[in-house]
């Protein structure tokens, strides 16, 4: 089962084949699970942003089309959303971080710091690693933890301007070095 | 609503393509958006990078059980599943992620105005200068989901009702989008937009034309997406 495609078991999983279904939820749910938290903070909500996104998946699966990403760019896709939700509904997340022994240890600013240690390097951390510092952990810091530019700003003491021109750029560079995936 | 030129919508592409944008200036890309394929190409390969971008997300273990919990919600899920009141226009879905600005989304929306079913028109005749049109307001599959009316001489009032929208809005929407606008459009083209209230199903807008030559009405996700549209007749 371990050597089918995500596409393949994703598939299953949509269908309902219950063997499919535990492979698939086994294989994306530290990505999906580690994305809740790098954006909700917390460990027990991130459980829940984590249960709800993989239920969307499923609840959704027809709308997911190959030809536009890999499904788990898309599965991550409807994991932030469902986690900036998340944050939106009980309004900005209160800093948690070392008061919840699931919480990540990093700033959230710092996880382009985590990209150095994982060891399933891909092409998109290689290019993110390609990019200077600063619009790195600009973009890092709004795809990844979900903060909006204006946080961003008032966290590193930067101005707004600096803050939303670096993600720009950022976003724009890595588009032109993945080529851009024009529909 | 201030209009955006192409220059300005490439500028902010990247805060389109990532779910920046808020208000009055997200409006006014989207309305830019919808007229102008260069640019929603733009976006869409924007959004494209940047869904590729939380590839990179750190991973982390789940507590214990994670699978087993996420598979029984999924089995109850399956066991009370029934049919959606409303789905989106769009065959991209509310799966997809609100900010992305879906290029088949947009060319579905279109294609609902075109087959959005009139009901009725009533012109009254006590007071010549009031029209009253009603139009099915129905989702990209033809689903009748709601009513529209316009009424009025100038300007015009339109009322729009989606029983059901909570319940929509709570099992269909993955995204969850910021805001919902209703957009309604008279013979000239003219679009005027407004943000429809997500915490209630009915809305009501004013519009600055002749009843008469107000022509579709539609609600909107912030990402370009119609739920359902209706056209009156004129």
């Amino acid at each position: 089962m371990w050597d089918v495609s995500d596409e393949a078991l994703f598939a299953g999983y949509a269908s309902g084949d219950a063997e499919a279904a535990a492979a698939f939820v086994r294989r994306v749910e530290r990505k999906v699970y580690g994305l809740a938290l790098a954006i909700v903070r917390d460990g027990s909500d991130a459980e829940d942003v984590a249960q709800e996104a993989l239920v969307r998946a499923w609840r959704f699966a027809a709308s997911f089309d190959a030809r536009r990403g890999s499904v788990m760019a898309w599965l991550l896709g409807i994991t932030r959303n469902v986690a900036l939700d998340h944050v939106r509904s009980r309004g900005r997340r209160e800093e948690t971080v070392g008061a919840d022994p699931v919480a990540p240890t990093v700033d959230p600013l710092d996880i382009a710091a985590e990209i150095d240690r994982r060891d399933d390097a891909d092409r998109v951390i290689t290019l993110m690693h390609a990019l200077p510092a600063p619009q790195r952990e600009a973009l890092a810091a709004v795809a990844l933890v979900g903060l909006t530019t204006r946080e961003v700003s008032e966290r590193e003491a930067i101005p707004h301007g600096t803050v939303k021109t670096r993600v720009r750029l950022a976003l724009r560079k890595l588009r032109d070095e993945m080529g851009a995936r024009v529909e | 609503m201030t209009s955006m030129r192409c220059a300005d919508v490439r500028e902010v592409a990247p805060d389109v393509a990532l779910g920046l944008l808020t208000g009055e200036e997200r409006a006014a890309a989207l309305a830019h958006l919808e007229g102008c394929e260069a640019c929603r190409a733009e976006v869409a390969s924007l959004a494209g990078t940047a869904d590729e971008v939380l590839l990179a997300a750190p991973g982390a273990a789940p507590p214990p059980g994670f699978a087993d919990r996420v598979l029984a919600r999924l089995a109850a899920e399956r066991a009370g599943g029934g049919e959606l009141p409303i789905v989106p226009a769009s065959p991209d879905a509310p799966g997809h992620r609100s900010r992305r600005l879906p290029l088949l989304a947009l060319a579905a929306a279109a294609v609902v105005l075109v087959i959005a079913g009139v009901v009725a028109i009533v012109r009254s005749g006590e007071e010549p200068a009031t029209t009253t049109a009603t139009a099915e307001m129905r989702t990209g599959r033809g689903t009748v989901v709601g009513v529209a009316t316009v009424t009025g001489g100038e300007p015009a009032t339109v009322e729009v009702a989606v029983p059901g929208w909570q319940e929509t809005l709570e099992r269909w929407d993955a995204t969850h989008a910021d805001t919902y606008w209703l957009a309604v459009e008279t013979e000239d083209g003219t679009r005027t937009m407004q943000v429809a209230d997500p915490a209630i199903e009915e809305w009501t807008m004013r519009v600055d034309a002749p009843a008469a030559e107000v022509s579709t009405v539609s609600v909107l996700d912030d990402a370009g997406r119609v739920w359902c549209s209706g056209r009156f007749a004129t």
